[in-house]
């Protein structure tokens, strides 16, 4: 394990290279999954101030709404983000937030449930939001998918050429007796260590540029997803490895005879 | 020399140049193919949202409206005919209490039931029960929509023409048509304000705002016609917002796509040490090194970035299509700016790596061979 820590301390100039080409696309993922997921709330609450998409009314029969009744109702819903502009004593327009499917099984027990108060969702409303958010899901994805292919890439570039910077220690590790399991713990400790590292502050990076571009856009902070951070996290890991399985393979294949005749 | 030079490196390495080619092509396409897709995304984006919304109402003026006239709205009549995605015919009536409403259902309603005769849910009539309008008109279901329609009952147009006695006429048609949003400069045009210079009033005339579209449709009716719904500054401020995070993340894939870029040309220089040093040691100078490997990283940055934008022109497109059902048109522009980021982003992931492999004394790195 020192030996790890003394290559990656002696040879800092590359190492904080190898760091950086982990460290900013790991940034640039978290950042952009973080704001995407939490813009995508954020239009939706937009979308839903522009007009009611709950309507409670009273049942048939019954004239005036009961305060009581109608603040038990309002308790069955997710969230309201306004109230419309109807003030009419038999009927109150509102605007609430959550999924359809959750609005929908709310004004369904409000229904249900009082004796003097139905509710009902407004249909064109839920049809309009549904085909803007197919649409974004749709954008989203595919810059999703670039940005992570192309930061893939980027890893692997890197890592590869670190790797062949580094071709004389791993062939003096072999000739000097190492197995070659000894090889792949340092290799792996090395490259673990720059992944750690390199995603940790690539992810914090990435949650601070996420907050100026919500700032940006919205004029709001965002809030921090852990979902988002967490499927980053893990995405930004998962393509590392896959990203140092070429140059590790390059690594091993090295001869110790050729690469250490000159020395 | 200096072309031979570069064409022998280019074909003696030949694997390992293509990938660098490859890697030019795929962010090149990558970011003009993002580029492409995104120009106007918010209007398109917005259109989507608003297609099944009718945008122009046409109401009659001294004559009655009727039925037949209905499709010279998307003849030749009407200049604006081929903006015009779909009309509805409309006829209400006030009758034994109740307002009768004749058209073609909306497709985002809630409907239970049959369709028919659709009671408003807010009527409070089930299935089965029977309206006395002259003559007795059996519910076969009910309506939601959130608006006017919860009070009235929705009939096939045809019904409540007979009803009224008035076969073959209209009280309104909704129009949903395909129209720009009106800049500040046409409402100052509208309201006569300022003078318009003669090429600034034809241009005023020929892009489809919502009152051009809407007068053209009344004229060829004639009757009256009147825009609905102006795109409100909220909406305004929505679209606004969905063109800034498009951007930013657009911003972000590009900006990934760069690095990809500089990581490979990175990575191609720092495995080419020692023939540097020999180039050094046959009496090179640092500026012709720099300037044969830059050169040649420009060489496959060309083809690639051409590549690139091919590529990145057949996604849009075909996005574009799966996505929002038309095409996005190729531009020039785009092609200069991404061919010119490629070479430049090129030359730096070139010149980064160069710049401390020329600064090494040849007999050290020659050591090794």
């Amino acid at each position: 394990m020192r030996m790890v820590w003394k290559s990656l301390f002696e040879s800092r100039g590359r190492s904080l290279l190898a760091l950086a080409a982990v460290l900013v696309p790991a940034a640039l993922v978290t950042a952009s999954s973080n704001f995407a997921l939490d813009a995508e709330c954020k239009m939706s609450a937009e979308l839903r101030r522009q007009g009611p998409n709950v309507i409670l009314e009273v049942k048939r029969g019954i004239v005036v709404m009961d305060p009581v009744e109608v603040d038990r109702a309002l308790r069955n819903l997710p969230g309201i983000l306004s109230r419309g502009p109807v003030n009419r004593a038999d009927r109150v327009e509102l605007a609430a937030s959550g999924s359809f499917d959750q609005i929908d099984a709310a004004v369904r027990s409000i229904t249900s449930g009082s004796q003097s108060l139905q509710a009902r969702t407004v249909p064109v409303l839920a049809a309009r939001e549904g085909a803007l958010m197919r649409k974004l899901h749709g954008l989203l994805g595919l810059m999703a998918v670039l940005i992570l292919a192309s930061s893939g890439l980027a890893m692997m570039m890197a890592l590869t050429s670190s790797v062949a910077e580094r071709r004389t220690e791993i062939g003096l590790l072999k000739a000097l007796g190492s197995t070659r399991g000894l090889v792949l713990r340092f290799f792996a400790a090395q490259v673990g260590i720059l992944l750690a590292i390199g995603v940790g502050l690539g992810a914090s990076i990435g949650l601070i540029l996420s907050q100026a571009m919500s700032m940006g856009v919205f004029g709001l902070s965002t809030e921090v997803r852990l979902d988002a951070v967490a499927i980053a996290g893990g995405a930004c890991a998962l393509m590392a490895f896959l990203a140092s399985i070429l140059p590790a393979r390059r690594a091993f294949a090295v001869e110790p005879a050729r690469v250490l005749k000159g020395e | 020399m200096y072309f031979r030079l570069i064409v022998e490196s280019i074909a003696r390495r030949a694997k390992s140049r293509a990938a660098a080619v490859a890697a030019v092509a795929l962010g090149a396409g990558a970011a003009s193919g993002l580029i492409l897709l995104l120009i106007g995304v918010g209007d398109r984006i917005s259109e989507e949202m608003r297609r099944l919304d009718a945008n122009i109402e046409i109401l009659p003026k001294e004559k009655p409206l009727l039925a037949q006239n209905l499709p010279m709205l998307n003849s030749d009549i009407n200049r604006w005919g081929n903006q015009v995605r779909f009309a509805i015919p409309e006829f209400r009536l006030e009758k034994a209490g109740f307002e009768f409403v004749g058209r073609e259902p909306d497709p985002r309603w809630r409907i239970e039931g049959k369709p028919g005769v659709l009671a408003g849910v807010s009527l409070g009539l089930s299935p089965g029960a029977t309206i006395n309008a002259g003559r007795p008109l059996v519910v076969t279901g009910t309506v939601s929509t959130g608006g006017d329609e919860d009070h009235q009952v929705l009939v096939p147009l045809t019904l409540a023409q007979e009803l009224a006695g008035r076969p073959g006429e209209l009280s309104r048609i909704l129009v949903s048509a395909t129209v720009t949003a009106e800049t500040d400069e046409f409402g100052r045009f509208n309201r006569k304000e300022k003078k318009f210079s003669a090429a600034q009033i034809e241009r005023m005339m020929c892009t489809p705002f919502p009152t051009n579209v809407a007068r053209e449709c009344g004229n060829a009716l004639d009757a009256d016609a009147r825009v609905l719904r102006q795109i409100s500054d909220n909406e305004g401020a929505l679209l606004r917002r969905i063109d800034g995070v498009i951007g930013i993340l657009a911003a972000a894939a590009i900006l990934a796509a760069c690095l990809s870029v500089l990581a490979t040309m990175t990575a191609s220089v720092v495995d080419r040490q020692k023939e540097i040093g020999l180039l050094k040691a046959l009496g090179a100078t640092n500026g012709t090194v720099s300037a044969l490997f830059i050169g040649e990283a420009l060489l496959l940055a060309l083809p690639g970035s051409l590549i690139g934008y091919v590529i990145g022109l057949t996604a849009a497109k075909s996005m574009s299509i799966a996505l929002f059902g038309s095409a996005v048109p190729g531009s020039a522009v785009v092609y200069l700016v991404t061919l010119a980021t490629a070479l430049f982003i090129t030359a730096l992931g070139v010149a980064w790596p160069l710049r401390r492999a020329v600064g090494l004394q040849p007999h050290r790195v020659l050591h090794e061979v």
